[in-house]
């Protein structure tokens, strides 16, 4: 057993090595022993709903929209690797189900409407592209001086075509690949890989696949939110005390869900 | 390259040559058995066509030889020697079963247009990834043959089959243009270094891509070493 030393010199050398611990990984201190490109998103978009949410464990419920996607792809792949259209619709479907089941969501009805035709013209923009080499692998990367690895999952590959593809759904097609897209797409290729990458996006009436550009760049910027959350976390060890340094934006989108909102009061007192 | 602003001396003088016969049909590559050299003809031609050898310029055959002045594409075109000079392409392509690297140079305008069809395909391909990725393995699956006002002729139809490693062979034959003064300084092939003096963020890409025309093609590739 370890008791608590009285020795004051042995208690500052001991609360000093922890601070250099810290210091060298201060996702260490707040349990984080990976990042994602979302959750980098997530920073860089709304800094007091990442600290809520990843630092204080305030999470509210995932909405119907963000598990429509899941059931799309879910769906869209399953008839990539071969399952007819009906099979397709009827994976997506299931997994919605399974993981809206409990939900509250008024849009949840909505988005099952909207499953069978995202998945159809899912399957219809990448069937041409042939059944993937791959599906759902897993991307891990370390960033130049970032202390904990990144993780991500990429949708699907092509070795034939050099081509990683993320599937997206949306109710309204983008003109362009959204930013915190490209920033995903861009973390699976790699420094230097021999490969591109294509966003995949699916409404329920249109789909279009969209080439990824610079993505080196986007690499660069996910690397500087990075160390931007990282030298964050860095000033203290204490959830409430980084908290206690930001607030949040009450109409952003992140604190729509009323639980979200309940939690934003709560841990800002706005 | 040399002090002069010429090619010797870099590995790559007096590969064998491959012959496209644009008139009528055919291809031949030049051997040398250490004593004689003699013509070979080649009836299924396969190899990885590097585009980064490429360099383009004015080219005469004559009784003593082939005169060629060529610079890489990149560099300005120079003058043209004499009437008897022809605009012409040369590239380094790497035959398979340890035949090796051979010059591919020519003149013929069939020739040319569809070589110049297989580089487009390749430098939009993602592969070739700016001449940092892969090698395309090109077969010329066949000559249609036309007849015009100078007479017969026969263009190759040329195939991309696969993608393979740039070997090293090849690497030592890489043409870069001569930096000038509008260029950065270095022009390394290396990834670039993502800088933070961007005067505007990147574009993330707005080009919907096209699904191939067809299943990629299964045919066997042969062995480069």
């Amino acid at each position: 057993m370890h008791l608590p030393t009285t020795d004051p010199e042995v208690s500052s050398a001991g609360a000093a090595a922890a601070i250099r611990s810290h210091r060298h990984n201060p996702f260490e201190a707040h349990g984080i022993d990976h990042i994602s490109v979302s959750q980098l998103n997530l920073w860089a978009a709304a800094p007091g709903v990442y600290v809520m949410e990843r630092l204080l464990g305030l999470k509210a419920p995932v909405g119907a929209a963000a598990h429509r996607g899941t059931a799309v792809e879910a769906g869209v792949i399953a008839g990539l690797m071969g399952a007819s259209l009906a099979e397709a619709i009827d994976t997506a479907n299931a997994v919605f189900t399974e993981r809206t089941a409990l939900s509250s969501d008024p849009r949840r009805d909505k988005e099952r409407d909207a499953l069978a035709s995202m998945v159809e013209q899912g399957i219809a923009l990448l069937i041409p592209w042939g059944r993937p080499d791959r599906t759902q692998v897993r991307k891990e990367w370390r960033m130049d001086g970032i202390a904990v690895p990144v993780l991500g999952f990429s949708d699907a590959e092509y070795d034939a075509h050099g081509l990683i593809v993320d599937l997206k759904t949306s109710h309204a097609l983008p003109s362009a690949i959204r930013t915190s897209h490209a920033r995903q797409v861009a973390s699976y290729l790699g420094a230097g890989a021999n490969l591109g990458g294509g966003v995949a996006y699916v409404t329920a009436k249109k789909a279009a696949l969209y080439q990824l550009e610079n993505a080196a760049a986007h690499v660069a910027a996910l690397t500087r939110m990075a160390h931007s959350l990282q030298n964050f976390l860095a000033i203290s060890t204490d959830a409430r005390e980084l908290a206690s340094l930001i607030t949040v934006d009450t109409d952003s989108y992140y604190l729509a869900d009323p639980c979200a909102r309940q939690h934003a009061f709560e841990t800002f007192g706005v | 390259m040399s002090g002069f602003g010429l090619n010797i001396g870099k590995g790559g003088d007096f590969l064998p040559t491959i012959r496209i016969n644009g008139k009528d049909g055919g291809v031949e590559r030049s051997t040398w058995d250490g004593t004689n050299r003699g013509l070979e003809v080649i009836d299924d031609f396969v190899a990885l066509f590097d585009f980064a050898t490429l360099q383009v310029g004015w080219i005469e055959f004559s009784d003593k030889g082939l005169d060629k002045r060529l610079v890489a594409i990149g560099d300005p075109l120079p003058e043209r020697p004499s009437e008897k000079h022809k605009q012409g392409i040369q590239l380094v392509v790497q035959l398979p079963d340890n035949l090796g690297c051979h010059e591919l140079c020519s003149t013929a305008i069939g020739v040319v247009a569809a070589l110049e069809g297989i580089y487009n395909a390749t430098i939009a391909a993602p592969e070739w990834d700016n001449g940092r990725g892969q090698v395309p393995v090109v077969r010329l699956a066949e000559f249609i043959r036309e007849k015009t006002r100078h007479g017969a002729r026969a263009v190759p139809v040329f195939q991309i089959i696969a993608w393979k490693d740039r070997t090293s062979e090849l690497e030592e034959h890489r043409a870069s243009p001569r930096p000038r003064a509008a260029m950065p300084a270095s022009t390394t092939s290396a990834q670039p270094v993502p800088t933070t003096t961007s005067a505007q963020p990147a574009a993330t890409g707005a080009k919907e891509m096209t699904p191939p025309a067809s299943a990629p093609s299964r045919t066997t590739v042969p062995d480069f070493g």
